[in-house]
């Protein structure tokens, strides 16, 4: 057949005006937020009680002590100034010292990710993974005994705090049945899985209602419409219709969703970083709010406020991605 | 054709005593009564009914594509293989190699995010059964949408929403046919298209039917299309078939009272009706269905024998292919539908002196469409105006604008002396508008608010038009749609489509308006409902003095109820005068083209070869 080697759409390579200025323009807004957080950052010590020197040196400093860290951290020097000169070490990836341990912010903050980002990933998989199995199966049998259970458990998970799941499953995982680790967070590479089990297992029940709920309601639709009888009245497959129907079309609702999980998690693990005694960035946090270790709050605050910019960017993308329905309103809305 | 019914056919679909229940948990309900359906391989049969016949049902039930609250009973036959007896999954095998669906609403029927060339080659697989490689399924899109009309290749790298409706449509009869099965189900396939667009596509299923030797199921609600496009029509009422034969035979000597009824009712084209034939009562639904005849409580000829027993399908004298379930079907004499002409307008009607409504150089533009595009438009003190075209013509936006709902983006609208398009209007000024004109929208179901009675509804407009004695005045309201004045205390829900479109005309009344813009009032109700519908607002211009205009797709319609007419294209009055004059000999050749459109028995499509 000769039609076979028409030119296959030669549109889809180049980048449609419409659809680059968008990408350009989310790129520069999520920089100026960025910017605009780290003013808002920089200005955190200035906002503290007694001023900055205040803030680093306790309300007993005496004059001199103040003086010197005046000196030392250029409070005595214009604000722009000084904040020309945070901005440069942020961009550098210099956070500064911190007051209490008198090591560089970034250190810190390196040390703990590497706790923090195997948690939220292994706890973003599982809750997403979970939810989106639990829902599509729900989904596909409503009304089911199945579909009961999984909304009961799922609402009793999320309307547990935290701290009690993650006792509970310690004490039972950990401590009667001994199969993971309670406590600490492992020797890495395996040991890290294994530790990381319990305290992941507690972040993603609390938000597995969430995720199932969502799945379940957007896939229950897109299962009522058309396009799926119109599927199986084609004698497609079960897997097909998975895929292209039901994935593809959810797959807006699902990736804005996994976006807001991963926000989401990051006061979660706060709470399980505690209850596990992990090393990790919230309690990193944690201390340093205890500690008034103005550099180290500074520092985590802009990395999270990076990852929550970060993450809304991708997710914007990728939506722009996989729905050509979006893409097409781009060229047109002008 | 074979007169042996009883030999079950092994090529082509043939049902046995299919039947449909409701599961519920007050026992089940009968949604459809023992169907026995047979269409040979080549021919094309029609289900014809009206909403709550159980047509829909039916044929989802014969493909087994029903939602589980609906069990089936009874047997199909597709191509001699017993469909609802064998497996799950060899059941699933045959949905699209052997028989094939296709749904009503090319928007929604399509996956959006899909491209269309691997919707339609998604069922297909290679000689060893593995699926066909990029390049082998390009090639094969190409050549589907070929079959059906498409020769553009790029469409096949398109997306569902990039396409027009017909386009739409095709692309789906292509998934559905791409496994080139024997047997087609096609549920109201052109009921969401235009009519030139479904005339393309009623083609398009007739040149298939003959060249994949298809059997063709055309489930549809217009008899128009059915007489057009099949050889032979089965009329389903209340869930049974009550009448099947030839097309032209059921078209020129129905033997059921519902059929004939039914006929009856569908507006004419060429001729204006001094009244249209209407059938008392509605449709019974499902559990409230008379014993014996479900007709029997809405029919003319009914005696009491009628609903003593339940009533067979039988065969009639005349006809050995002609069945029709009635008693009485061999001592009544149906009248056929002749025509009856009405009075047609008189030509100088009412258009001199002041106009009601000015509409001058209208443009309308949104974003980079434009939906209206310089148009004049007068409408004088009593008479109908009718706004026609097909969907994206425009004919809406101008309503609105003639109401005020939507401004126009140049040019200027007078209603009953206010200019509406001269900068801000008046607290005053709108109330003389709105006193003025008023409007009644199509779609029954979204059009009134399901909180409200219909009492507080209608109280509303008629306390903005300062009226004193509401109760007594809500009463009279609804009983000149003719409703008794208890569905005051009701809700919307608890409405039929015909009796919310009544209210809904109630409340457009309600504000005692001298014009009332009647927004495709009509298009979502059934034929017997429309000509209630369609009679009423004739009474109620004849006591009330009210003027119209009407905005419709329907050529039928607009001939029995407007004077005058407006024929618009893409935003541009393409031909306007007497309603008659526009029909009958019209100028455009985009009227001459929407008019041959309208499926005629004997038109567009020519009746099917007799075999």
């Amino acid at each position: 057949m000769t039609v076979a080697t028409a030119p296959q759409g030669s549109a889809r390579r180049a980048l449609a005006p419409g659809l680059l200025r968008y990408v350009v323009v989310r790129v520069v807004s999520a920089v100026c937020v960025m910017f605009a957080v780290s003013i808002v950052v920089f200005l955190f010590i200035h906002a503290a009680p007694g001023g900055p020197e205040h803030a680093i040196g306790g309300e007993l400093a005496t004059e001199e002590q103040l003086e010197s860290i005046r000196q030392r951290y250029g409070f005595d020097r214009p604000l722009p100034e000084q904040y020309l000169q945070f901005l440069g070490g942020i961009l550098h990836g210099d956070f500064g010292e911190s007051i209490i341990q008198k090591t560089p912010v970034a250190t810190l903050i390196g040390e703990t990710v590497k706790v923090t980002l195997p948690l939220l990933a292994f706890t973003w998989i599982l809750a997403m993974g979970a939810g989106l199995a639990l829902g599509i199966l729900t989904a596909s049998r409503p009304g089911s005994r199945l579909d009961r259970f999984s909304l009961g458990m799922t609402t009793l998970g999320a309307s547990t705090p935290a701290f009690v799941v993650g006792t509970f499953l310690a004490w039972l995982f950990g401590v009667q049945l001994g199969w993971f680790p309670a406590l600490g967070a492992g020797e890495g590479g395996l040991d890290t899985v294994r530790h990381l089990v319990l305290p992941a297992a507690t972040a993603a029940i609390v938000l597995l209602a969430v995720t199932t709920r969502i799945t379940r309601v957007r896939v229950g639709q897109i299962l009522e419409e058309d396009q799926a009888t119109f599927a199986r009245a084609r004698g497609l497959g079960r897997w097909w219709t998975l895929k292209h129907v039901v994935l593809r079309n959810a797959g807006v609702q699902l990736v804005t969703l996994s976006g807001s999980v991963v926000v989401s998690l990051f006061t979660g693990l706060i709470l399980v970083e505690r209850v596990f005694n992990l090393p990790g960035i919230g309690s990193l946090m944690v201390d340093a709010i205890h500690d008034r270790d103005m550099p180290v709050i500074q520092g985590v605050t802009f990395c999270v406020a990076l990852l929550v910019v970060t993450v809304n960017l991708v997710v914007d993308l990728v939506c722009m991605a996989i729905d050509p329905r979006l893409r097409a309103r781009l060229e047109t809305n002008r | 054709m074979s007169q042996v019914t009883e030999a079950v056919p092994t090529a082509g679909l043939s049902t046995d005593a299919l039947s449909v229940w409701l599961r519920r948990a007050d026992g089940r309900r009968l949604i459809a009564e023992s169907i026995d359906l047979q269409v040979a391989p080549g021919e094309s049969i029609a289900i014809v009914g009206e909403s709550g016949s159980g047509k829909s049902v039916t044929a989802r039930a014969v493909l087994d594509l029903l939602p589980p609250e609906l069990v089936t009973e009874g047997d199909v036959s597709v191509g001699g293989v017993p469909f609802l007896r064998i497996g799950r999954a060899a059941r699933h095998r045959m949905r699209g190699s052997e028989i094939a669906f296709v749904m009503q609403d090319p928007f929604t029927m399509l996956n959006p995010v899909m491209k269309v060339g691997d919707q339609v080659t998604a069922a297909l697989r290679d000689a060893n059964g593995r699926p066909l490689s990029r390049a082998a399924r390009r090639a094969e899109a190409v050549a589907r949408l070929r079959e059906v009309g498409i020769t553009d290749p790029a469409v096949a790298d398109k997306y569902p929403f990039q396409l027009s409706g017909g386009m739409r449509q095709r692309v789906g009869i292509a998934a559905a046919i791409a496994e080139n099965p024997q047997v087609l189900v096609a549920d109201e396939p052109t009921t969401a298209l235009d009519v030139t667009t479904q005339r393309d596509v009623l083609l398009l299923l007739d040149r298939l039917r003959r060249t994949h030797e298809l059997g063709l199921v055309l489930i549809t609600h217009d008899l128009r299309v059915a007489f057009a496009t099949c050889d032979r029509v089965y009329v389903m009422y209340a869930g049974q078939i009550v009448e099947v034969a030839r097309s032209d035979v059921i078209r020129r000597a129905p033997r059921h009272p519902y059929t004939a009824a039914l006929l009856a009712a569908d507006p004419p084209l060429d001729h204006r009706m001094a009244r249209l034939r209407t059938i008392p009562g509605s449709v019974p639904a499902p559990g409230h269905r008379p014993g014996g005849c479900h007709f029997a409580p809405r029919c003319a000829f009914a005696l009491p024998a009628c609903s003593a027993a339940p009533v067979e399908l039988q065969l009639t004298d005349d006809d050995a292919d002609h069945r029709v379930r009635c008693v009485r079907a061999g001592e009544i004499t149906l009248e056929p539908p002749t025509a009856q002409p009405g009075p047609e307008p008189a030509a100088a009607l009412t258009t001199d002196g002041q106009p009601l409504v000015t509409v001058r150089d209208v443009r309308k533009v949104f974003r980079d469409k434009v939906a209206v595009d310089g148009v004049d438009i007068d409408v004088f003190a009593g008479e109908s105006v009718g706004l026609v075209g097909e969907s994206g013509s425009g004919k809406t936006t101008l309503a609105r604008m003639i109401v005020g709902l939507t401004r126009p983006t140049s040019g200027t609208v007078e209603v009953g002396g206010v200019e509406l398009t001269a900068g801000a209007l008046s607290k005053e000024q709108w109330a003389a508008v709105r006193g003025t004109v008023q409007m009644a929208f199509q779609d029954p179901y979204s059009t009134l608010n399901p909180t409200r009675t219909i009492g507080s509804t209608l109280r509303e407009g008629l306390r903005l038009a300062g009226v004193d004695d509401l109760e007594e005045r809500t009463a009279e309201l609804l009983e000149r749609v003719g409703l008794p004045a208890t569905y005051a205390q009701r809700r919307p829900g608890q409405l039929s489509g015909g009796e919310r479109q009544r209210v809904a005309i109630a409340r457009a009344l309600s504000r005692s308006p001298r014009i009332v813009v009647c927004d495709e009032v009509v298009s979502a109700l059934d034929v017997s409902v429309q000509a209630h519908i369609l009679n009423l607002l004739r009474d109620l211009q004849a006591d009330l003095g009210l003027t119209y205009v009407f905005i419709t797709h329907d050529l039928a319609v607009v001939r029995q109820i407007t004077d005058r007419v407006y024929v618009l294209n893409h935003g541009k009055v393409v031909e306007s005068g007497l309603t008659s004059e526009v029909l009958d000999r019209p100028r455009h050749d985009y009227t001459r083209r929407l008019v041959a459109s309208v499926p005629q028995a004997d038109g567009v499509l020519g009746l099917p070869e007799p075999r």
